[in-house]
Formats: C-alpha cells, sequence, structure tokens
C-alpha cells in the first residue's frame, strides 16, 4: 500500500470511529423531525479535523485534497450523517483558489468549526452553469453593493456566503456575512430536512475588500468549487448507496417467508446483483473524477469527469435506494426502517448542483467540443 | 532473441500496435460476423512462423511467454485493431490443459501442432440438454480395454466445420455420487468414424457453431487428459484471467462508434430524446472501461480474479446489446434493411451489430447463471 492509500484508509477508519460515537441515522431523523443538527456531533467532526481536510495547513486545516475529503464523504455517506459537509467543502474548495487574507481567515473558521461557509451562485434553478450571472456589484463610496438574488445555497444557515455578481461586466467573488444590511434570507426545506436558502441581495453594503477575485480567477474557483461539490457529493451518494445495499441484502438474508429467507428466491437474487453493479459502477465513476483532481486537471476536463461521477451516482443511488424500499416490503415504506432516511439524503443529494440528467448533457456537450 | 517482458509496458503495446499497423490486411478489420479459418489462415500461419501463435505459453512450450500483464496488452492491441479472431481454442483451451495436466508423449504429440495450425481444436462441452446445467451431460465413454467408445451429442461447437480435433468433456463413470464427477476429458480427431457434423445456421443466417454426433466412435486409450473422472475439475482449473475479456469494453466502444457515426451523418444528435440515450450508453461504456481497468490491474500485479470478475460480463454484454437496440432504433424505417445503411461518406451496418450482440448475453455462461454466481460467492445471500 502506498502511503497516500495508507493515509486515506486511516482517515476512513477515524470517520468511522466516529461513526460508532454518533449514531448518523439518529442525527438525520432529528434534522427531519426539525430538530436541527447536533452542535456536538458538529464540534466532534471539527475536532477530528474533517472540516479543515482541504484548508491550507497555514490556515490551520490539514492540508489535503479532494481524494483525501471523498473518502470522508463516502464514510459519512455510509453512516447517513445529516451534515453539510460536503456542500461546505465545495465551498472551500472554491475559496482555497483564492490568495488573500479575507480567504485565509475565512477557511480557518470553517475549519475550526467555528464558522460555517455555503457557496451562493445559482441564480435560477435550472440554470447551472456559473458563467451566467445577473447579480450585479455597483462601485458606491468605500465599498461596494450587490444587488440580485441567488438560490439553493447550502447549508442555509451559514455565517458566510460565497456570492457571485458581475463588476462592470466582470465576474467577481464575494464573502457575504448572513446579517449584512441588505441581505434577506429565505429558506427552503430539503426532504431530508435541510434547509437552502435563496438569498435576496437588495443593495447589500460591503467593504471594498469583501471582493476576493474577479475574472476568470474568479470562474475558475467558482467551476473548482462547483466541481469538487460534484464530485463529493458523488462520493456522499456512493457511501449511501453502499450501505442501502447492505442494509437490503442482509434483510433478504433474514426475512423468512414460505418458510425460507426471501433471499433464496431467485428473482430477488439477481434484483440484489443488480444492486452490487451499480455501486460498482458507482465506484468507478467517483474514481475517475477523484483522478482527474489527483492529476490537477482543470477547466472543462475537470468539468466532464465531475459530471460523469454525478450522472453515475445520481442514477445509481435513487435505483438503488428504490429497489431497497421495494425489496424491504412494506416495512421498507415506513419511518421506523432506516432505508427511507437513506433515501431522503439520495434525493436531496442527486438533485443538488444539478441532477444525472443535466450533468449527462453537460458530459455530452463537453465531451463533443473535447473531440 | 527479444525479451518482450523486459520491455516497458508502453514500448511493448507500441510494437505491437505498429506491427499490426504495418501487416494486419485491412479487409479483416472488425468483421461484422465470426470468420471462417480459411479466411484468416493466411495472417495465422505467418504468425505462426514469427513464433506468435501462442503469447501466454511458457517460452519451453512454444510458446512466447508473455507475462499477464503483457498478455492482456497484447489482446487489448488486438482488439483495438479489430483483428479477426482465430479458432484459437487450442492455444487457449487445450494447450494450457496439456501443459498442465498432460504426459509428455501428449504434449509432444499435440503441442506443436497447436502452434503450426495443423491442429485446429473446437470445444465440446454443451450439449442439447446441458447447457446453463453443464454437469448434467450425458456424452458417455465407455472403457473397451484399449480404447473408449464414444457415444453422444455435443453442440454450440463454434465452428466445427473448420475443426480438426475437439476436446470433449464426457461422462466416463455414470455411477458416481455427484454429477460433477465421473466426467472425464478426451482429445478426439474429428476424422474418426462415426462422427457426424452438422452446422447450424444462426438468426443472423450464418453457420457459425455447429451439432457434432459420435456414433461409437473409438477414441485410443491415451487420449484421456489428466486421471479419469477429473475433467471437471481440470476444466474448472482452466478458467484463468481470460474470463476479464468476457467483460472487454472494446466491443461496447466500437458499437458506440459505429452509432455515432451514423447518428452523426443522420443528424441525429440534434434530437433531444436520441442524444439523452447516447449520452447514457456513452457513460454506460465509459464506466464499464474503467472498472475493467481495475479488474486488469489486479490482472496485472498477479492477483488471481475472483467471481466478482462476473459482473463485467454482465454489464459489458448488457451495456452492448443496448447499444445495438437504439441502433437499430436510430436506423427508424430502414431498421430492417440488412447490409450497410448510407451515413455520409460510410456504410453503417447496424443490424450487424444488433445480431453481434444478441448471443453475448448467452455465451460464456449466460448473464442469469454470471448473476447466480455473483448471488452465491459474492453478495453471499442465502438460498
Amino acid at each position: 500500500m502506498t502511503d497516500r492509500q495508507e493515509e486515506r484508509r486511516m482517515l476512513a477508519d477515524s470517520v468511522a470511529g466516529f461513526a460508532r460515537q454518533y449514531d448518523g441515522i439518529a442525527r438525520a431523523r432529528g434534522l427531519s423531525d426539525g430538530a436541527g443538527l447536533d452542535p456536538e456531533a458538529w464540534a466532534a467532526m471539527a475536532d477530528l479535523g474533517l472540516m479543515g481536510i482541504l484548508v491550507p495547513e497555514e490556515a490551520g486545516g490539514l492540508g489535503l485534497g479532494i481524494p483525501e475529503m471523498a473518502v470522508v464523504a463516502e464514510e459519512l455517506g455510509r453512516n447517513c450523517a445529516p451534515e453539510p459537509l460536503v456542500a461546505q467543502a465545495a465551498a472551500q474548495a472554491a475559496l482555497a483558489q483564492v490568495d488573500s487574507k479575507p480567504a485565509k481567515e475565512c477557511l480557518a473558521g470553517t475549519a475550526d468549526g467555528s464558522t460555517r461557509l455555503a457557496l451562493a451562485w445559482q441564480e435560477k434553478a435550472d440554470q447551472l452553469n456559473p458563467a451566467v450571472i445577473t447579480s450585479r456589484a455597483d462601485a458606491v463610496d468605500g465599498g461596494v453593493r450587490l444587488s440580485g438574488s441567488k438560490c439553493l445555497a447550502l447549508p442555509a444557515d451559514a455565517d458566510l456566503f460565497l456570492v457571485s455578481a458581475l463588476d462592470n461586466g466582470v465576474p467577481a467573488l464575494f464573502l457575504v456575512p448572513r446579517d449584512a444590511a441588505g441581505l434577506e434570507l429565505q429558506s427552503q426545506r430539503q426532504v431530508d430536512g435541510a434547509e437552502t436558502a435563496s438569498l435576496n441581495l437588495n443593495g447589500v453594503q460591503l467593504p471594498a475588500e469583501a471582493c476576493l477575485c474577479t475574472g476568470d480567477a474568479a470562474l475558475q474557483a467558482l467551476n473548482t468549487g462547483i466541481s469538487a461539490g460534484l464530485t463529493l457529493a458523488s462520493a456522499e451518494l456512493l457511501g449511501l448507496a453502499d450501505r442501502l445495499y447492505t442494509l437490503t441484502t442482509d434483510y433478504l438474508a433474514t426475512r423468512k417467508q414460505f418458510g425460507v429467507p426471501i433471499s433464496s428466491f431467485q428473482v430477488l437474487r439477481h434484483r440484489a446483483v443488480n444492486l452490487y453493479i451499480q455501486r460498482e459502477l458507482m465506484r468507478a465513476a467517483l474514481n475517475q473524477a477523484v483522478r482527474a483532481f489527483e492529476q490537477g486537471a482543470t477547466g472543462e476536463a475537470l468539468q466532464r469527469a465531475a459530471s460523469r461521477a454525478k450522472a453515475r451516482a445520481g442514477d445509481a443511488a435513487q435505483l438503488i435506494a428504490r429497489e431497497s424500499v421495494q425489496l424491504h416490503g412494506a416495512i421498507g415504506f415506513t419511518e421506523e426502517a432506516d432505508v427511507g432516511v437513506h433515501l431522503r439524503r439520495v434525493l436531496a443529494l442527486s438533485a443538488w448542483l444539478g441532477n444525472a440528467g443535466w450533468h449527462r448533457r453537460r458530459y455530452r456537450t463537453l465531451s463533443r467540443q473535447a473531440a | 532473441m527479444t525479451d518482450w517482458n523486459a520491455m516497458s509496458d508502453e514500448e511493448f503495446r507500441a510494437e505491437i500496435r505498429s506491427f499490426l499497423q504495418q501487416n494486419y490486411p485491412d479487409h479483416l478489420r472488425y468483421p461484422s460476423r465470426r470468420v471462417r479459418w480459411h479466411e484468416v489462415r493466411e495472417w495465422y500461419l505467418m504468425q505462426a512462423e514469427r513464433g506468435w501463435t501462442a503469447p501466454g505459453w511458457p517460452a519451453e512450450y512454444g510458446g512466447v511467454g508473455l507475462s499477464p500483464s503483457k498478455q492482456l496488452i497484447f489482446i487489448e492491441e488486438q482488439e483495438r485493431y479489430g483483428v479477426a479472431r482465430a479458432p484459437d481454442q487450442g492455444v487457449v483451451m487445450v494447450g494450457p490443459l496439456l501443459i498442465r495436466y498432460g504426459t509428455e508423449e501428449q504434449k509432444k504429440h499435440y503441442l506443436p501442432k497447436i502452434l503450426s495450425w495443423e491442429n485446429i481444436w473446437v470445444q465440446g462441452y454443451s450439449e442439447p440438454n446441458s447447457g446453463s446445467d453443464l454437469a448434467s451431460l450425458r456424452t458417455e465413454a465407455v472403457d473397451a480395454g484399449d480404447h473408449w467408445v464414444v457415444n453422444g451429442q455435443k453442440t454450440w461447437t463454434t465452428l466445427a466445420q473448420d475443426g480438426t480435433h475437439i476436446f470433449l468433456l464426457a461422462r466416463t463413470d455414470p455411477k458416481a455420487e455427484r454429477k460433477q464427477q465421473g466426467i472425464s476429458f478426451l482429445l478426439v480427431d474429428l476424422n474418426t468414424p462415426g462422427i457426424t457434423i452438422r452446422p447450424i445456421r444462426n438468426i443472423a443466417g450464418h453457420e457459425e457453431f455447429c451439432e457434432v454426433f459420435f456414433d461409437n466412435v473409438k477414441v485410443p486409450k491415451n487420449d484421456l487428459v489428466g486421471e479419469p473422472n477429473q475433467g471437471w475439475t481440470m476444466a474448472k482449473a482452466l478458467l484463468g484471467f481470460e474470463r476479464l475479456f468476457l467483460g472487454s469494453p472494446k466491443q461496447s466502444q466500437n458499437a458506440l462508434g459505429r452509432l455515432d457515426a451514423f447518428a452523426t451523418a443522420r443528424g441525429l444528435h440534434d434530437d433531444p430524446a436520441f442524444a439523452d440515450q447516447f449520452a447514457r450508453l456513452e457513460l454506460d461504456v465509459a464506466d464499464l472501461a474503467e472498472a475493467y481497468e481495475a479488474f486488469a490491474d489486479r490482472v496485472r500485479a498477479g492477483e488471481a480474479l475472483g467471481a466478482d470478475v462476473s459482473w463485467l460480463k454482465v454489464w459489458a454484454t448488457e451495456t452492448f446489446d443496448r447499444i445495438a437496440a437504439l441502433s437499430v432504433q436510430a436506423a427508424g424505417a430502414e431498421g430492417g434493411i440488412s447490409g450497410g445503411l448510407a451515413a455520409g461518406d460510410e456504410s453503417v451496418d447496424l443490424l450487424s451489430l444488433y445480431f453481434g450482440a444478441l448471443p453475448t448475453t448467452i455465451y460464456g455462461g449466460s448473464n442469469e447463471i454470471q448473476r447466480n454466481i455473483l448471488a452465491k460467492q459474492v453478495l453471499r445471500l442465502p438460498e
């Protein structure tokens, strides 16, 4: 085993250790029931360093990359952890592209768990190209003023939002505190109980240094963040799918009807094998996206790899989740069974940053351009 | 002599690739059906003269002695270039069987004739009532003192009409406790009196496989391989990393390329419904290729493949099948026209893809059997 593989295995072990102590499914149920997130689990995750994986060492993080964060995301998925670590990691990955003091400070806050950060780039639910921006930044005395709107920012209770806007027609990124004057927040509840925010930027007044970067650097940072988010969401979906697979095959092996375990019925055995195949495909698609990050891919090559992972993960995880309900029978449709809790996470994650159909289209467009 | 294994993988790949480009006849690339021996004879005899009939056999037996990783590259490059398959059962099955279990006399007699293509071997496994349940086979070989007497029928024997010899699984102990016991491996000359070969026409109109009948066929005693009644065990032991190739992405990649050429020429990619179906298949093939590489890495590292490799066969062949089905849909009202369809400057034969894909989910262990294997050995579901 190489040092990197060894490091990743240890990381997976440490998340698994966390999961033994803190029951992810119970927390996911709590979130669904409106109890919010468990602050103790959040703090424990920060103590473990899970929030600082993508944060440079000089900002108090571990200075690791997407491959390591993917290991964490997969393991969190396997434990159905409801915390928006992956959503925050997408914002961190974008911010890590920016070499400035405010960016470093913000990253340091995310690493120790004291600050929650969310990407707020999307303006319409069906517009997933970060280069299409209508929000504006206008220079005013001693600073800038943002106007426009953003949607589907996760988590809604972030302390800081990373917002894109056009400054004289040039894309720019801004750090916007949730209590900034002129910022109106509305939240929308996801099926898993987590909340996403819509931001109305009604002339949000910011100091000049709130602008982190402009032009190509801003777009590149956003694209990197989104590609990271897609890859990590795919990893979390793989973890969820893997747990659903285990829950379901265990159920088939123990549930008896007609005096025999229902796993003895060939039609169910073959359906279980199909779930296994889908899970293996998710892993293959994720591996190539992780490799793209490892090899330093940028731009469209990175987007293409990330779209490919998300297209597979979204469809396969949904298929595995729906089949898991069916193979559990009536109990699978109850809140009592664990499958439903996983299914709701799968639904939320497979839609986030674009569903499988959208990413297939982007993959196809980028492939044809590359050819 | 060149030490091929000492070459870097890249060097070796480049060497094979350029050799094929310079020497392999163009008209035999990507054949749309299984080719007959007379069509590829010249090419394979030329390979035999170079000593390249059996890249995987140890050098002491006249092979090239390639390492598994080099063999993988060799086969990948053949597939990539669309090299027509030889009637290679002698190389793939009989040779390794004899090298492992044969007597010195058997090796000396048979191996050189496999290498020179003087003997063309065909496989005698399946029977009319023993397909997926192969171990129930009933073709029997009865001990008649100095020879065996074989009676029965084999079927789905690929290109038996081109063969000179057949290797048979035959029942030698009908009283054995388990059906897998009591089966032996026999080597039989197809010219022996009592053998009748009848080609079977497949639904694409080709005579690709045959029935082979045995009526009191006398087989010399020393043409039994290994111990009597151990045929099943030996046949299973021969299943090596070759199983990987049943899950190769090449067929699907080639089919998708042809569908793409057709769709591009006909402007089908502008239809969002077609474009989505195509993109779905493109990703199915891409993820298959990624998974295949992960298995190939295991072979390259010298690991034995487990039963989990079966999922690759299932996914590879079902993906190929979906591409073939979409191809015929893409042809629209011309979907029933045989031969090539005009696509810009080219002609694309989509029906040959369709017929090419159909048997892949059946041969090499049907996909239903593969799922049974996975459910039992990999998912470990109680029965």
